[in-house]
């Protein structure tokens, strides 16, 4: 029976998922994979869940599994009519390619799969034990299973004013499971973690060769502290994700100028908002330098499209969950030291640098990016890579300047907030410098786009 | 553990963590280079096994050599620390460290004279750019072998949990009898209730209001309070009286109805 639930909570999402995507974004999608198309799917779908259990709640609708699913069904419905209406119901994918592979190649996919493995074990072996994740997310989530609201007054003590998405993922897995079993609570973290490294690995495809693409794939997938998120069931993986997706195709449309990349872009910025509180700001950075970076010709037919976004945002502005603004409050704040900003500047500087480079969190990434930075600075300005580094030094400012301002500077003093804050950065760092360096051992240009991406535009 | 005369009381920062094997085994300690506290004259020695009993049959305190230094640091490459999750931290992995520094100290000094070599021996920053790369991805090899290694540390710790029920493994998951506690409070307590705990801090009264819900947990409404081994300095509140009993010092009170004042 548990295997049936588990299921109906995976399948659920991912064909929703299936259908928003085919219908957001039409039959126009000539390099995708099927991976690709699977990964974004679940996720989109998720996120499509999740708002549509946030909205029934707000109409005082119970959560329960009949519910969610009669709604999800009628919703479906509409969705399958209209795209048999505009015929494009599939999207039509890449075919794939089973050339053989070489024994590095081997080698790399093998050590994927070893850490994917160990993911999904560590996840789904054992009960919820962080304490952080019981104490914010879980206990929510077990409150949303049996008092079948995600207002009920008990839970708002626990939310805050966090963004409800982590929650509502949560407490459906226990809906569709029907039984407050929370070995499973981790699910949606470990399936998000595969879902990043094959959209990773589908973007960098796009313009290198295999083989470096599996390199950074690889190195995505070994990044101590996200493989130990991808394990918990807290909200900074699912942060991570949206924001990396959102900006990894923000930086396609950028590149490539097609239409889809950009929905793709606005829906995941909205699920970004949607994660975490940080959402907010990141999706707000991420826009701005995709408007930024469009080249003007472009930029009258993509404001319209920004609707998308603000139709995903609207249900969380119009409920007041987000007060972005109150991380940026002092008053909000525990009792802080006295400290000028230039002070708290000099104090932040031998902290931050620590945590970058003499931590486990990230292995090598921040000296990857500070090689790429030194040794091809002429790659920065190219199409595409300045978008990437300029929302990475925008994200990071963001985040460091969120210490240095607010009250929490004493979570930056003793070290326990940083690693986590930096994580929505790290693959978007990574694949910034997977883009330089490999542009220069593949012998393609990120620029101009590879021989493989410039024979699908042709197709 | 050790105490010294700044600071006579033994603690974790005066501390270095090491793995035991099982049989007689001599171990090497170059704790100078593993703990900047150890310092000033060393008043006492705790070995303080985290589970199980150790016998020291012999201790003995020598100058540093090389050999020393080299098994100490051995020892402590493949230590505890930066592989073991300790407790349950969501906000950092700690790195591996060796002779008391961070390995990424080490390997930025590998990378830094190599690259350095590289620049002087082709004076061309594009193809030192290329070798900085390959370096860089070497050492990100060798970590995530190490960091496999810790991987299969901690599926070895979670290998208890294969083949249970889920209760099985919520009893595993608490420590001593909390969980069959806790099911003790959930049989006895409506899902209705609100009830306060009387729980010393900071795991064990966060899992009592998580295991418990849709029980709410309320210091002003409560009508039960769930008392579990509570510390000396968590006092009784008055209007409480004994209602179940799981063990001493582990039971279920009820609110004083106002008949009985």
């Amino acid at each position: 029976m548990i295997i049936i639930n588990l299921l109906t909570v995976i399948l659920v999402p991912f064909v929703f998922g299936r259908l928003l995507l085919s219908a957001l974004t039409g039959d126009e999608q000539p390099e995708i994979g099927f991976l690709e198309v699977s990964a974004l799917s679940f996720a989109i779908g998720l996120g499509g869940v999740t708002i549509l259990m946030y909205l029934l709640s707000w109409l005082n609708i119970p959560l329960t599994l009949l519910n969610i699913l009669a709604t999800l069904a009628g919703i479906s419905a509409i969705l399958i009519i209209f795209l048999f209406k505009e015929k494009s119901f599939f999207i039509r994918f890449k075919k794939p390619k089973f050339a053989s592979l070489d024994w590095q190649e081997w080698l790399l996919t093998g050590l994927i799969f070893i850490k994917i493995v160990f993911v999904f074990f560590s996840a789904l072996v054992k009960p919820v034990i962080d304490i952080d994740a019981i104490l914010y997310y879980s206990i929510v989530a077990k409150g949303i299973f049996y008092g079948q609201s995600f207002f009920a007054p008990y839970l708002q003590t626990f939310i805050a004013s966090k963004p409800p998405f982590p929650y509502l993922a949560q407490g459906w897995t226990l809906i569709g499971l029907q039984q407050p079993n929370d070995c499973y609570l981790k699910l949606f973290s470990a399936i998000l973690f595969l879902c990043l490294i094959i959209i990773f690995y589908s973007v960098l495809r796009r313009s290198l060769s295999r083989k470096p693409s599996l390199v950074f794939a690889f190195f995505l997938s070994t990044l101590p502290l996200l493989v130990y998120h991808a394990t918990t069931a807290y909200a900074d993986l699912l942060i991570t994700f949206y924001f990396s997706v959102a900006g990894l195709y923000s930086y396609l449309f950028i590149k490539q100028g097609q239409r889809n990349h950009l929905i793709l872009a606005l829906i995941f910025c909205g699920l970004t908002v949607w994660a975490k509180k940080a959402g907010f700001i990141l999706a707000g950075i991420d826009l701005f330098l995709l408007f930024i970076f469009l080249p003007r010709p472009q930029l009258k037919k993509t404001i319209p499209y920004l609707a998308i976004f603000l139709v995903l945002i609207a249900p969380i502005l119009a409920g007041r969950m987000i007060d972005t603004f109150g991380m940026l409050n002092p008053t909000l704040s525990f009792e802080q030291p006295q400290l000028s900003l230039e002070e708290k500047t000099s104090a932040m500087i031998p902290i931050v640098g620590k945590k970058l480079f003499l931590y486990a969190d990230w292995h090598l990434t921040w000296l990857l990016f500070l090689a790429a930075l030194i040794f091809f600075p002429k790659q920065l300005a190219k199409t595409g890579q300045n978008f990437l580094l300029a929302i990475i030094l925008l994200s990071l400012l963001a985040i460091l300047g969120q210490f240095a301002t607010a009250g929490s500077f004493r979570w930056l003093l003793d070290g326990t907030l940083l690693d986590r804050l930096l994580m929505p950065v790290v693959p978007l760092t990574l694949f910034f410098s997977g883009q330089i360096f490999l542009a220069k051992l593949d012998g393609t240009s990120p620029a101009k786009g590879s021989v493989l991406a410039k024979s699908v535009r042709k197709t | 553990m050790w105490a010294n005369h700044y600071d006579p009381q033994f603690n974790q920062q005066k501390s270095t963590m090491f793995r035991l094997k099982k049989g007689e085994h001599t171990y090497y300690f170059n704790l100078a280079s593993q703990n900047p506290n150890w310092v000033g004259w060393i008043k006492g020695l705790l070995v303080y096994p985290e589970t199980g009993q150790v016998e020291v049959k012999n201790a003995r305190l020598v100058p540093g050599n090389v050999f020393i230094n080299m098994i100490s640091g051995w020892q402590e490459f493949w230590g505890p620390k930066g592989r073991d999750i300790i407790g349950s931290t969501i906000n950092t992995i700690q790195p591996v460290n060796l002779f008391g520094q961070s390995i990424f100290v080490y390997i930025y000094w590998a990378i830094g004279l190599a690259t350095l070599f590289v620049l002087a021996l082709k004076r061309d920053f594009s193809q030192t750019g290329k070798f900085v790369f390959f370096i860089i991805a070497l050492f990100w090899f060798l970590l995530e072998a190490s960091s496999l290694y810790n991987n299969w540390l901690a599926v070895k710790a979670d290998s208890q949990y294969i083949g249970k029920s889920y209760r099985e493994k919520l009893v595993l998951a608490n420590t001593g009898d909390f969980y069959p506690f806790i099911e003790f409070c959930a049989a006895n307590l409506p899902l209705s209730a609100k009830f306060d705990l009387l729980i010393p801090p900071i795991y064990n009264d966060i899992k009592a209001r998580y295991y418990l819900s849709p029980r709410q947990q309320t210091t002003t409404e409560a009508e039960f309070l769930v008392v579990y081994d509570p510390s000396p300095d968590q006092k009784l509140p008055g209007k409480f009286q004994l209602f179940k009993t799981f063990r001493e010092n582990a039971y279920l009170m009820k609110k004083e109805s106002n008949d009985n004042h």
